[in-house]
């Protein structure tokens, strides 16, 4: 037990100054591989409190995929974070140290860890790690009444049965509630993953060419605003590109006068929405 | 079949909402869509009429207890709910097509239709769960689909970016106090399950167990939430994000995400902690209405300061939840009910209220203030839909907002908080502030150069404007129908967890 | 990026490694039962060895290799997976995602789990949409970032 404790000690420590180091840096790049070394060690946090399959997500999501994701990300922004010109903002460094303090405050009630005496070993626990939990009758699962306080006693009973089918018992308990007892939550995190995939297509996706003639008929239906210029805010006239000029394709030469129509489009409209209005002052609140 | 409406209610979304993705081009993915939110609405009445028929009904996933797998209980209070997102789903999705295919690149409208049956998948999802981390899973779904719909832009603004990155923080701090809050009641009371929380609570509560965690769960909670209704000091993502976002898509959000996240709050404090915690053991009704009463003040005087009419209708939107949640932090029961029936009235409203904007700005191309000057002889039917919606916003007898109101005044009658009651008449001396000066620009300004040649918006999108509109006068010359949903479902919220007692 | 393309050790290294990466990752989505792993850690091992593909490679082999359309395709396959299995036991008269009716009862059994062995096929399959979803997402995201970055 103390050896485990020294471990925990020493990993905790280098993911603190992980932590910070990567508060501090300034250059993107180190920063990226900050973090992976953070997935890395908080893996072998994981693994010493024996969640092993949270290690093992954290290392390859945390260490590997999101490492290069960054990266990927890294090319478009540059390496260099721009000086603040206030390097300490006090209001944030309060509101934060009053969450943190409030989140040990709490612990201060909590069970010890691992305490067999916890409401999470003791409530639930013992009939989700026998897999003995078993089933309702389909018939009773209509109202209320009869699942939040019939189901316990009767449950299993009605049809004679106190263990979970899984074919014998699945050995990762931890899959046995990720992928039956609470299936229904993992199908949305699935769901979750692919709204991220879908919505990085919807915003990133270069135009096709029929959607670029689109846009050139559509500016004759644009309004043709007064465009006024003096108060246009060069921060949201820099924001990253959504469009790329689909250059990259070499077809010829009439695609990239298509695409260069299409973008001379897209900055009209945009000079057009950057005209000055009093909108703008909720920034400011 | 029947039996399974509670699953369908949100599987049916989120497996039309895949299959979205192969329907390919054209009016395909708007026409399945359009179909299956009105199927999701068609079941939600059957659903309401069951719970109100016969109390509350609870469907458990994979036949487990309902405390070791999922359940989802549906009582008076969640089933009226999910009745006004899925009717706002669905005329928003049928309105949605024309202003959809002019504001967004109509290559990927199969992943745009995609995203929204997600997105109406997830707040019909956090509606209906019986179980603390569901909620938190179908948050996720619907906030990360949501920053995606507002990214977009209206004619991809880029200012919706930032607005949308904005929402990106500010939701995502917000989903991660939830998700502590559920974090910490989960390790004290061993259980996700909202009736066994609720029960479990109760008794530790009692005993004076582990008061600091809950008490810090309960900080948490409330803040995360407040976050994601937007009340007042926490309210900056809002504004801008249904500023520049595709008009469809303001429609949807601004109907139906904040009054989701009210409902999460009532839920929450009423239905797990249980009012004598939430408002007896902790002071946080002084803190709710302060904050909601100054905020329904400063958001009415920023409305009146606006030039973007759509900006105007945020920041009322956010008087609004104002009124909402000191409905509810009355703590007692003509609070509650105004609160109720405010989600609805107010989702028509301001959903009717934006879908016609929506149709300004298809025609008009912009909705600044200097595009409707003029407009109620070129657009008679939106200029009527958006100025009898305006009177909704002030509460003018006869409408819809005027109900909800009436009832959180009884209620602050009955708390005998004479300073809410002022509030209340100040907010809606500034509604009819920057109502009317709106309404002063659309029937007695000058029509502009550009828009002397608009015309009426097409069939469609005004008659789903109307829908909107119309239901909320009915709602307020016939009030009873929904007053008494909105009542019974008070009742069982102040009764604790939905009446399954 | 260009410059990888020229590097012969990386290419031989990474032809030898990426079908191991691809065995391990299906190893880990089936193997969740028994071990450590599942769904979500084998998709993203799976999705690993087609990012090191494009990176070594570069994109127009790994759109070769997969096509972006077919990618994105099985990542809305993966969720149809998973709640098509939901739907199915809904279909077969149980409750959504009560996996005991995935195999059809037994004639004259009432209660169809007692026949076993549905349960692990159901978890089977479930875990099998996550690791299509997971991986096809990853790629999808890799894709997407490194479009920009040569335009």
């Amino acid at each position: 037990m103390l050896n485990l404790l020294v471990i925990d000690g020493v990993l905790l420590f280098l993911v603190t100054i992980t932590a910070l180091a990567v508060i501090e840096m300034r250059n993107l790049f180190a920063v990226t591989m900050l973090t992976g070394v953070y997935s890395l060690l908080m893996a072998a946090v994981w693994t010493n409190m024996h969640a092993v399959d949270v290690a093992f997500t954290e290392a390859a999501v945390g260490a590997g995929i999101s490492t290069i994701l960054i990266l990927g990300t890294l090319v478009h922004v540059g390496v260099k974070e721009r000086r603040r010109e206030k390097s300490l903002n006090l209001s944030a460094l309060l509101i934060v140290t009053l969450t943190g303090g409030a989140l040990i405050y709490g612990t201060l009630d909590m069970p010890a860890f691992g305490d067999p005496e916890a409401p999470v070993q003791t409530h639930r626990f013992q009939k989700l790690f026998d897999q003995n939990v078993g089933k309702v009758p389909v018939t009773d699962t209509h109202h209320v009444e009869a699942v939040a306080h019939g189901a316990e006693q009767h449950g299993g009973e009605q049809h004679g049965a106190h263990e979970d089918e899984f074919h014998g018992h699945v050995y990762n308990t931890v899959t046995s509630l990720l992928a039956d007892y609470r299936s229904f939550d993992t199908m949305f995190e699935t769901a979750v993953i692919l709204s991220a995939g879908l919505s990085m297509i919807m915003l990133l996706r270069r135009r096709s060419d029929e959607e670029i003639e689109a846009a050139t008929q559509r500016t004759e239906r644009v309004d043709p605003d007064t465009i006024k210029t003096e108060r246009m805010d060069p921060k949201t006239t820099q924001t990253v590109r959504v469009d790329s000029p689909p250059g990259s394709d070499s077809s010829g030469a009439d695609k990239k006068l298509a695409a260069e129509i299409a973008e001379a489009v897209d900055s009209a409209e945009q000079i057009q929405h950057d005209a000055p209005e009093e909108t703008d002052k909720g920034d400011q609140v | 079949m029947i039996d399974s409406i509670p699953a369908l209610m949100v599987v049916l979304p989120l497996m039309a909402g895949v299959i979205t993705v192969f329907t390919g081009k054209g009016d395909k993915p708007w026409a399945w869509a359009t179909a299956i939110t009105g199927i999701v609405f068609a079941m939600s009445i059957a659903l309401l009429a069951e719970v109100t028929a016969h109390g509350p009904v609870t469907y458990n996933f994979g036949n487990w207890p309902s405390q070791y797998g999922i359940a989802y209980t549906i009582d008076a209070m969640n089933g009226f709910v999910l009745f006004v997102v899925s009717l706002i789903a669905a005329v928003t999705t049928y309105y949605s097509r024309l202003s959809v295919k002019d504001e967004i690149p109509n290559d990927r409208l199969h992943i745009f239709y995609a995203l929204w049956l997600l997105t109406i998948c997830g707040l019909l999802g956090i509606t209906i769960t019986g179980d603390t981390f569901n909620v938190y899973v179908l948050l996720e779904i619907s906030s990360l689909t949501l920053y995606a719909l507002i990214a977009m832009g209206y004619r991809r603004d880029r200012r919706a970016l930032t607005a949308s990155l904005r929402y990106v923080i500010l939701g995502s701090v917000g989903a991660s106090f939830l998700l502590l809050g559920i974090g910490y009641l989960m390790m004290i009371t061993g259980t996700l399950n909202m009736v066994d929380m609720h029960d479990r609570l109760q008794v530790l509560i009692h005993n004076d167990e582990y008061s600091r965690t809950i008490m810090v769960a309960y900080a948490f909670l409330l803040v995360g939430l407040s976050l994601k209704l937007a009340l007042f000091p926490l309210h900056m993502w809002l504004p801008n994000a249904y500023t520049y976002a595709p008009s469809a898509v303001t429609g949807l959000v601004a109907a139906t995400a904040t009054k989701v996240a009210v409902y999460m709050t009532i839920r929450f404090l009423f239905g797990i902690f249980g009012r004598d915690f939430s408002f007896g053991a902790v002071e946080s009704s002084d803190v709710l209405l302060t904050c909601a009463g100054l905020g329904v003040l400063y958001t009415g005087i920023q409305a009146a300061r606006q030039n973007n009419v759509k900006s105007v209708l945020a920041w009322s939107s956010l008087g609004q939840i104002g009124y909402i949640v000191i409905g509810f932090s009355l703590n007692n029961e003509n609070g509650l009910t105004g609160s109720v029936v405010h989600i609805l009235n107010h989702a028509l409203i301001k959903g009717g209220m934006f879908l016609a904007l929506g149709c300004v700005a298809y025609r008009l191309g912009g909705t600044r203030l200097t595009h409707l000057k003029g407009l109620g002889r070129k657009m008679p039917w939106t200029m009527a839909a958006f100025t009898a919606g305006g009177l909704g916003l002030i509460g003018f007898p006869l409408t819809g907002g005027f109900i909800g109101k009436w009832y959180i005044g009884l209620g602050a009658l009955d708390a005998g908080n004479w300073l809410i009651l002022v509030v209340i008449m100040l907010g809606s001396l500034l509604a009819v502030i920057y109502v009317f000066r709106v309404v002063y620009a659309i029937y007695f300004g000058e029509a502009e150069p550009d828009s002397v040649h608009a015309t009426e918006a097409p069939a469609s999108m005004v008659v789903c404007t109307w829908i909107l509109i119309g239901m909320s006068l009915v709602c307020g010359l016939w009030s009873e129908w929904s007053v008494d949903l909105a009542a019974n479902a008070a009742k069982a919220m102040l009764a604790g967890f939905g009446g399954a007692h | 990026m260009k410059n990888m393309e020229d590097q012969v050790v990386l290419r031989v290294f990474s032809k030898i490694m990426i079908p191991f990466i691809i065995i391990f990752g299906f190893y880990v989505i089936t193997h969740g039962e028994l071990g450590p792993g599942g769904g979500f850690q084998g998709g993203v091992i799976l999705a690993s060895a087609f990012i090191l593909y494009g990176l070594v490679f570069g994109k127009d082999q790994l759109a070769e290799a997969a096509p972006p359309r077919v990618v994105e395709g099985l990542a809305a396959f993966g969720v149809l997976l998973y709640s098509g299995v939901g739907a199915w036991c809904l279909l077969a008269g149980g409750n959504f995602l009560d996996y005991s009716y995935i195999i059809p009862p037994a004639e004259g059994a009432v209660i169809p789990h007692l026949d076993g062995g549905a349960e692990i096929w159901g978890m089977i399959l479930v875990e099998y949409g996550v690791g299509i979803t997971v991986c096809t997402v990853m790629i999808t995201v890799y894709n997407m970032i490194t479009e920009e970055a040569e335009a």
